[in-house]
């Protein structure tokens, strides 16, 4: 299965746009680039989305008699947990919305819901449509807007009152720095980079310099936690084009092919994690990933400035270290070394000591468009920006985000509800 | 007859100050969050009734942070480990991870969509 395309939208916090619309501005962006794509082949679209205009306080009162009447808010309206006001009700139907705005009469479209990770779970699901026959040409394009409540998952009421998710980020982040010695300023290299790299991103949320020393100044959320260690909600779209073999070389010369895909779900509620120390669902993930590009695990490791380094047998080429670029999930500074030691790319507490080096050496190796702390996590849009981030990536066409050298091969690393769930894919050029 | 008795019930405790510990009524297994069927055998789910602040669960903190204010927050595992919550903690001490909690009090919270809520007590020791 083959990537011939991408869009993407500005990330932006501007309230009051409309979900609808900003799937249209990703997929029209995508079809813009890619001028010899007839939209009429398009056989799939598939839409990401996690919530928008989607009212939890209704669903929560509906579970005893309240309605089910897709958000119409006539006994919440003043209650929503971000202050919307929601008038427009919840956003339905949006995959056959996204095709009939763009011209597109597909076999099928559906929209696809796993909070975080909607984008990548999207892209499995296109990936599995087109590597069974049932479909030739898949539109994937996911969006959020800034007022989205996916953020939150409502069920897991053994998060008390802590359901945002800055209290699981505080509770791995507490024990992260505990179990390893490591320090707020160690881990502030890691937005340091992420706002760094933004910089050089045109579509991303933040385009402000910040530095380690305004990180650590930077209002205190939890006891472990500052405001510019954590993503931020916006607005935002991303889509990807998706081709089988055998009509790709039609629409592009460059292809960019999926040879591995991961996905992992080890539960819904937080509660439910074993260990904090370490993020399960994306190493399961990313073993099965790697394993169907036949990178099977191997000895070799990222050294410290981010370039490959031969592990302790030193005989094997293969596994995470022949990655050469990677967009992972950074929602909060600590889910970086962490994701770092679950896809094998560091041993057990040393994933800041690799954060640290990437920082000092300015490699764009590791997120390149700015991390989703740099540019803003739209939850629907995310994965598929990371998707898109890495095609360009592989194609030479990120301009001044291009990483050192040539890059072969890329990952993708997506995960949602508090590492509960993950997705990787393996690409190549 | 409601496909939610169990969860509603367990709810219905909650809003009165009452943690009633969900059991599979097959295999005896404790299951959380609460639901209408084991997870491990599907069988039905009924509710361990509490009588006193004695039955209240009881157990150790996994991890803890503090919030804007100060506070503290902890996850904590009760029932050897069969129960997880994230809720806030009073200690007269500063709190470690290890140290022993109990669920001091847990209600709904009309004032913030009706969610769950619960709080730890560090558990006093003796000193010999």
């Amino acid at each position: 299965v083959a990537i011939i395309g991408c869009g993407t939208t500005r990330f932006t916090s501007d309230p009051g746009e409309q979900v609808e619309a900003v799937l249209l501005h990703a997929a029209k962006n995508l079809f813009d680039a890619a001028p010899n794509v007839d939209r009429r082949d398009v056989d799939a679209v598939l839409v990401a989305n996690a919530g928008s205009g989607y009212d939890a306080t209704h669903d929560k009162n509906s579970r005893y008699g309240g309605g089910s009447d897709g958000g119409s808010n006539s006994n919440n309206k003043s209650h929503h947990p971000d202050g919307i006001k929601n008038k427009r009700g919840a956003s339905h139907y949006l995959a056959p919305i996204l095709a009939e705005l763009a011209g597109i009469r597909p076999k099928a479209a559906q929209t696809i819901e796993s909070l975080c990770s909607s984008g990548t779970s999207s892209i499995i699901t296109g990936y599995a449509y087109v590597s069974s026959g049932l479909a030739d040409l898949v539109l994937v394009c996911g969006a959020e807007v800034v007022e989205s409540t996916g953020r939150i998952l409502w069920w897991d009421d053994s998060r008390g009152r802590f359901k945002h998710p800055v209290f699981w980020a505080s509770l791995y982040t507490s024990g992260y720095k505990r179990a390893h010695g490591v320090t707020d300023d160690d881990l502030a290299t890691i937005p340091a980079r992420a706002y760094a790299h933004a910089r050089a991103n045109p579509d991303a949320l933040c385009h402000h310099n910040y530095t380690k020393h305004d990180i650590m100044r930077s209002r205190q959320l939890t006891g472990d936690l500052r405001l510019l260690d954590c993503s931020r909600p916006c607005t935002g779209g991303a889509a990807i084009l998706l081709a089988s073999e055998d009509v790709c070389r039609k629409y592009t010369d460059l292809p960019i092919w999926i040879t591995g895909v991961g996905q992992k779900t080890t539960s819904a509620g937080f509660t439910k994690i074993k260990s904090l120390l370490q993020v399960e669902s994306t190493r399961a993930a990313c073993t099965d990933a790697l394993s169907m590009a036949g990178l099977s695990a191997g000895k070799r490791r990222y050294n410290n400035t981010g370039s490959v380094a031969e592990g302790s047998s030193g005989a094997s080429v293969d596994g995470i270290g022949r990655i050469d670029v990677a967009e992972i999930h950074d929602a909060f500074s600590v889910c970086e070394p962490i994701i770092f030691e679950a896809l094998g790319m560091a041993e057990p507490g040393t994933g800041t000591a690799l954060s640290k080096e990437l920082y000092e050496t300015g490699s764009r190796r590791i997120n390149p468009r700015g991390g989703l702390i740099g540019s803003g996590h739209p939850l629907g849009a995310t994965g598929i920006a990371q998707t898109a981030e890495i095609v360009r990536q592989l194609q030479s066409s990120a301009g001044r985000r291009q990483v050192e050298g040539r890059a072969e091969t890329g990952l993708v690393q997506n995960m949602s509800a508090a590492a509960t769930s993950s997705t990787v894919l393996v690409m190549r050029r | 007859v409601s496909l939610l008795s169990t969860v509603f019930d367990f709810e219905s405790a909650l809003a009165e100050g009452v943690f009633r510990v969900p059991e599979c009524t097959v295999c005896s297994c404790v299951v959380w969050p609460p639901s209408e069927f084991c997870s491990r055998c599907l069988g039905a789910v009924s509710l361990r009734p509490q009588n006193s602040r004695e039955d209240a669960p009881s157990g150790h903190i996994v991890e803890l942070s503090s919030d804007n204010t100060g506070a503290y927050f902890c996850l904590a595992e009760l029932e050897h480990g069969n129960i997880r919550l994230i809720a806030s903690l009073r200690s007269d001490h500063p709190p470690s991870p290890g140290d022993g909690v109990i669920l001091a009090s847990c209600g709904i919270d009309a004032d913030r969509y009706g969610i769950a809520c619960y709080r730890f007590e560090v558990e006093c020791t003796t000193d010999v």
